[in-house]
């Protein structure tokens, strides 16, 4: 009777215990597949060492709500690609937060193995650089342009074909 | 400690992710951001197929009929083909021979840029067997050219253009002399063949 709404616990990086329902906990391969391997009732709570409270919080409520999502495929990204901003309503809110804790929440979902998180991290990331140039992705990510001069004029002639329409 | 953008970007399959889902013109751009990002996009065997700098892995090398014609995104547009005779595009159906044109002003575009990326691409997956003029509207000649890369065809007749003046009425012949020798290969024997030419398609697009 009780297996819907079994929970377990999970310690956070930075010692904080959460109590999760367990099929939500369960949206994370990671979790579920060491919940499988130690069998039975968990009791112990589950050390996530990687992700902290705040982050966690973010990845549960996203399990919350796509608790009943039917489980992803382990499919070729041949279709996932076309759509890239395919990001559903709920998706787009839940990923309106500030950059540090967007590619926080990509992290944990890579090392949680939530696939479609994942999946939906990336698409909002691949839109912040969408139609953007270089030197604007580089500022937007605070990263450093690293090329020569006459590296950056090797590519940029490469390339200019495909911009010169 | 290093933020979670940089540490995002420093996993090359997060990385590699997230470049996964951007347009073609985007992926391209994106590895002018940094050499960290170039190196991303020049290691990827799944960006590098996106970008049609190798080929899909599915396919032979003897059997790329069942590809789309032209693979890259990019450069479709430059190109206008038919398949003929059914004059459908039906993907998975092996094609015996083609349409191919340039877009109008699609080869100044192409051409301009001698270091032009479009270069490694493999562009068209089947090889070419036909090569069709247009004369105002008409084909004026269908040139058998033996399964050629469209690439190479395309060279080819950009190279013929610079060179030679063609004279409406001999052009057929001007021009599959000059083509086949471009492709280097043996002057066409099959003259009934070469006489047997195709209706011509309501198509727009003038190469010649």
């Amino acid at each position: 009777m009780a297996t819907d709404t079994q929970t377990i616990r999970l310690t956070t990086s930075d010692n904080v215990e959460m109590t999760v329902e367990r099929a939500v906990a369960e949206r994370s391969i990671l979790i579920k597949n060491l919940l499988e391997d130690l069998g039975g009732e968990q009791t112990e709570s589950i050390p996530v060492p990687n992700v902290a409270e705040p982050v966690m919080k973010k990845v549960i409520e996203w399990c919350e709500h796509h608790k009943k999502d039917p489980p992803t495929t382990q499919d070729d990204d041949s279709d996932s690609r076309k759509k890239s901003t395919d990001i559903d309503e709920w998706d787009q809110k839940f990923m309106q937060v500030d950059q540090e804790m967007l590619f926080e929440i990509i992290l944990a979902a890579n090392y949680l193995d939530i696939k479609a998180l994942l999946d939906v991290g990336c698409k909002t990331v691949a839109n912040m650089i969408k139609g953007k140039s270089p030197d604007e992705i580089r500022k937007t990510f605070n990263i450093q342009n690293d090329f020569t001069p006459e590296e950056e004029d090797q590519i940029r002639r490469e390339n200019e074909w495909a911009e010169d329409r | 400690m290093a933020t979670a953008v940089e540490r995002v970007f420093s996993i090359v399959e997060l990385h590699e992710d997230i470049l996964l889902q951007l347009p073609i013109l985007d992926l391209l751009m994106a590895q002018k951001v940094s050499k960290q990002w170039q190196s991303v996009s020049n290691s990827s065997i799944k960006i590098k197929r996106r970008l049609s700098f190798t080929k899909p892995d599915h396919v032979k090398m003897e059997n790329w009929a069942s590809c789309r014609p032209v693979q890259s995104e990019l450069l479709r547009p430059f190109f206008s083909i038919i398949a003929h005779p059914s004059g459908q595009y039906i993907p998975g159906i092996p094609w015996t021979c083609y349409h191919i044109q340039l877009a109008p002003g699609a080869k100044l575009i192409l051409f301009k840029y001698p270091k032009a990326s479009w270069r490694k691409m493999w562009l068209f997956q089947p090889l070419v067997t036909y090569y069709f003029s247009y004369v105002s509207g008409a084909v004026n000649a269908k040139i058998p050219i033996e399964g050629q890369p469209l690439e190479k065809v395309a060279w080819s007749i950009e190279a013929i253009d610079k060179t030679e003046k063609f004279l409406k009425k001999d052009t057929r012949h001007v021009l599959e002399k000059a083509l086949r020798n471009r492709l280097q290969l043996l002057p066409c024997a099959d003259v009934e063949r070469r006489d047997e030419e195709p209706k011509p398609h309501s198509e727009p697009n003038m190469l010649t």
